[in-house]
């Protein structure tokens, strides 16, 4: 019995010493972001990492929230490792919110380091991809942001809040893009983000108690792949084409000339899309039904909207808007680009597999001189909190 | 250092299994008992000393595959990427 | 040991556990490089052909109600051929309560903790299981009720969480390849979650005490654990899509990483590990408890408890070095888990079926 106890206290003693490989959080250094470049001896990593002393709200210091890890060479999980030389603390990459790619990175494929992310335990799946427009990811980093002192969480919020509200990025996480990439009948589409002109740098602490003329960041355009290869930008109005077709967009602001000084500002509200394929003579054609429900946000001068014969122009002004934006896309993927960023090759494949086994070999080709058509219909839903324009002078 | 932690693991428990249920069995008279316990922690022993001095021992898994290994092209044909 | 003590409750879950334990997290991956993404379909199929499994190996065991499977072997199969098979049936117990200890361990260290030793987490998971064995049957099948329901329940609160993410245009086009890929594809599924279950004749129908509503129990909890897996498929396939399913090891955790409901329902992935362990470990004690009874039957053996702690502790070495890599874990579960478990879950039965056939044509009364 005495034995029984003593075995049954050493095998406790194993058990509940502790984890093996623990790590406590104050041995650890929190990669928020990371940045990926492409450079002559092979990438350079610039981790964002957090610096605890300065976010934390009872201590005030002057440090600044993040401290860059950069580090240059062949391989990306050494060079990720190299910071042991450097740093005291190991780098943990369960909180990365943002992978950005500079943009001579993307060009080059980054189907590489996408199998690094996903092989490696430490990264979940919910981070966002973004690409450096014009610059490299390091530089994008290096920005600090007021409001949110955190740059990598900024982009983040800011990333999906652009995608909810502004309808011109698209938020990707690891799997979509994965998804993307190896499908045969899609193609990826990244966000941009750009460093937006000012006469001061960013990456002193100094820029955060200026009002204005700083460098900051702003998600521009939409980087267009090629399987893994970035091959052209979208400009911004065809990447809201480009997010009407594909059906992303959820919240909107759209404005138009009725005539040659005033606008009409909607605020759509809610957007579907619905896309048929059919096969004439072994050739697929494509229409892209896209139904939109807007609000009116505001009118310029006396134009009447409650007026019933009114009603059908102030829609279709609208319609004719949305199909020059998706028409723009369209045709600046099929004919500058050639790279099929819609999903139409998925489309043709589920509706007509057959075909697709013939065409899906030679499909950048084939999607070039697809045959789509748009047809957008808009329902107006309210016209906000008054109805006509407020300065309308009323005839009687 | 992970192999002679695993070692030690194994040769400590085997020695109080030794030191305590054994005798037991002997005791009682439950030769059967006995001799798959012993052949039970022989076989445990063998496979610890093999981690730390580096031979190899029989996997059992390579038994299974051996006694299946006529039928590998019909599953071969059946089961890879149909 | 033939004392009737299994309500016919505790047969459901056991039946469910075992069959959702070996097969959650493993199979999607292979299934869906089979099938792609018709993966489902096949799990779906699975599922029908092993409610009729099932139902064979009721019919044959209870024609022995008082027998285990060993005994109905050694009497339908004779001495020394029976003998023989049975070596081999306790040759599969053991070496399956060795494998689940090491898919757990290899869970753990590949998805959490890399640079922790195996053995460390396998050392824990044994030591649990050896407790549970050597508190024998009762204890364990009340047990399996609390784990199965807590089981089930967490699974099913992962799958509905991560509804938000599925995309069905991931499962289109349906069947582009025919119905042959479903159909190879579903022979995995079975050596997962239906064949394992000829583990539990070691104590149907000889320690149930309402023998004769049995049989719709155990089918019963056969097309549960059948259910779960099949969701796991299915929502891997909606979220993921096959190709990042066939590549993954664990694919219905990877899915489970993608919950992300507001705040407070993001990075609870570890809940469909812990279904898993859960049901696994009915599994795996229900193969360590078979293991042990036919050794007991075969050998002789009086007191059969006495054998477990040297048993779990070669279990532990074995769990070391049976696979010694996932690479050639992947190449051993097509080559030979599958024809392995075929051999004993399928075929033996079948014979055992046909022989017990003609012996009672031949005598023309009952055996």
């Amino acid at each position: 019995m005495k034995l029984n106890g003593i075995i049954g206290l050493s095998i406790t003693l194993l058990i509940l010493s502790g984890c093996w490989n623990s790590r406590e959080i104050n041995e650890l250094s929190i990669s928020i972001a990371i940045g990926i470049d492409k450079t002559e001896r092979g990438y350079r990593i610039t981790h964002q990492i957090l610096n605890p002393k300065a976010i934390s709200t009872k201590i005030y210091t002057n440090e600044t929230p993040i401290i860059l890890f950069s580090e240059e060479g062949e391989n990306v999980f050494s060079i990720i490792r190299q910071n042991t030389a450097e740093f005291p603390r190991k780098i943990y990459n369960s909180h990365v919110r943002m992978v950005v790619f500079g943009e001579d990175m993307a060009r080059n494929g980054i189907q590489d380091v996408l199998d690094f992310l996903l092989r490696d335990h430490e990264f979940r799946t919910d981070f966002y991809f973004a690409i450096a427009k014009g610059t490299t990811a390091s530089e994008v980093l290096s920005i600090l942001t007021p409001l949110e002192f955190i740059p990598g969480i900024r982009l983040y919020n800011s990333l999906e809040n652009s995608e909810s509200y502004l309808g011109i990025t698209q938020s990707v996480d690891i799997l979509d893009l994965v998804q993307c990439i190896i499908s045969d009948g899609k193609n990826p589409a990244l966000p941009g983000i750009e460093i937006t002109t000012g006469e001061k740098g960013s990456d002193t602490l100094d820029v955060l108690t200026t009002v204005s003329g700083k460098k900051g960041l702003k998600y521009i355009d939409m980087g267009v792949f090629k399987d893994d290869k970035l091959i052209g930008w979208l400009s911004e109005d065809e990447s809201k084409g480009f997010n009407y077709i594909v059906g992303n967009v959820k919240n909107n602001i759209e404005y138009t000339h009725y005539n040659e000084k005033d606008q009409i500002t909607y605020e759509i509200i809610d957007s579907a899309k619905k896309i048929t394929t059919s096969v004439v003579n072994q050739k697929p054609s494509l229409l892209v039904e896209i139904r939109v429900k807007a609000n009116i946000g505001a009118v310029d001068g006396y134009f009447d909207i409650m007026k019933k014969e009114n009603e059908s122009m102030v829609v279709n002004l609208l319609e004719n808007r949305l199909q020059e934006f998706c028409e723009s896309a369209l045709r600046k993927a099929q004919t500058e680009l050639h790279s099929d960023i819609f999903g139409f090759g998925e489309v043709i494949h589920v509706k007509y597999p057959k075909l697709w086994k013939e065409i899906k070999s030679n499909w950048s080709v084939e999607f070039s001189r697809l045959p789509v058509e748009f047809d957008v219909t808009v329902e107006l839903n309210k016209t906000g909190e008054i109805s006509k324009s407020v300065f309308t002078k009323e005839e009687s | 250092m992970k192999n002679t932690l695993f070692f030690l693991f194994v040769t400590a428990t085997t020695l109080i299994i030794c030191v305590t249920v054994i005798p037991n069995l002997l005791k009682k008279r439950l030769y059967p008992e006995f001799w798959v316990s012993i052949v039970a922690l022989g076989l445990s022993l063998l496979i610890s000393f093999s981690k730390v001095f580096d031979f190899s021992v029989p996997n059992p898994s390579d038994l299974i595959l051996w006694i299946y290994s006529p039928l590998k092209g019909l599953i071969q044909g059946l089961l890879k990427q149909g | 040991m033939n004392k009737k003590i299994i309500t016919n409750k505790q047969l459901f879950s056991l039946a469910a556990g075992g069959s959702i334990g070996g097969s959650v997290l493993v199979s999607a991956p292979l299934m869906a490089g089979i099938a792609k993404q018709d993966a489902w379909i096949g799990a779906l199929i699975a599922l029908i052909y092993g409610a009729c499994y099932i139902f064979m190996l009721t019919c044959l065991s209870s024609q022995f109600p008082n027998m285990n499977f060993v005994e109905i072997i050694q009497t339908l199969l004779g001495k020394w051929l029976g003998s023989a098979f049975c070596v081999y049936y306790i040759f599969l117990c053991i070496l399956l309560s060795a494998h689940i200890p090491w898919y757990v361990g290899d869970f753990l260290t590949t998805m959490v903790m890399p640079e922790t030793p195996q053995y460390f987490v396998n050392a824990i998971y044994i030591i649990a299981l050896a407790i549970g064995v050597s508190y024998g049957l009762e204890a364990f099948a009340r047990a399996s009720e609390i784990f199965l329901k807590a089981g089930s329940f967490l699974f099913i609160l992962a799958m509905v969480l991560v509804l938000p993410n599925a995309h069905i245009g991931n499962l289109q086009p349906i069947l582009e390849n025919g119905i042959l890929p479903p159909l190879k594809s579903s022979v995995v599924l079975s050596s997962f979650s239906t064949f394992t279950l000829i583990i539990l004749l070691m104590i149907y129908p000889s320690n149930i005490n309402e023998p004769k509503k049995a049989s719709k129990e155990f089918v019963k909890g056969y097309i549960w654990g059948g259910f779960i897996s099949f969701t796991s498929i299915f929502l891997s396939i909606l979220v993921l899509g096959w190709n990042i399913t066939s590549k993954s090891r664990y694919a219905a955790y990877i899915l489970a990483n993608e919950i992300e409901i507001g705040v407070i329902f993001a990075r609870i992935e570890f809940i469909v590990f812990a279904s898993w362990i859960l049901t696994q470990f009915v599994v795996n004690v229900l193969y360590f408890y078979a293991g042990i009874s036919s050794l007991a039957h075969l050998l002789k053996l009086k007191q059969s408890g006495k054998v477990i702690l040297p048993l779990s502790l070669f279990l532990l070495a074995l769990a070391e070095i049976i696979f010694p890599g996932n690479i050639y874990q992947e190449n051993w579960i097509v080559f030979g888990w599958v024809p392995f478990i075929i051999t004993l879950g399928l075929v033996l039965p079948l014979c055992l079926f046909i022989v017990y056939w003609i012996k009672r044509l031949v005598s023309g009364k009952q055996v």
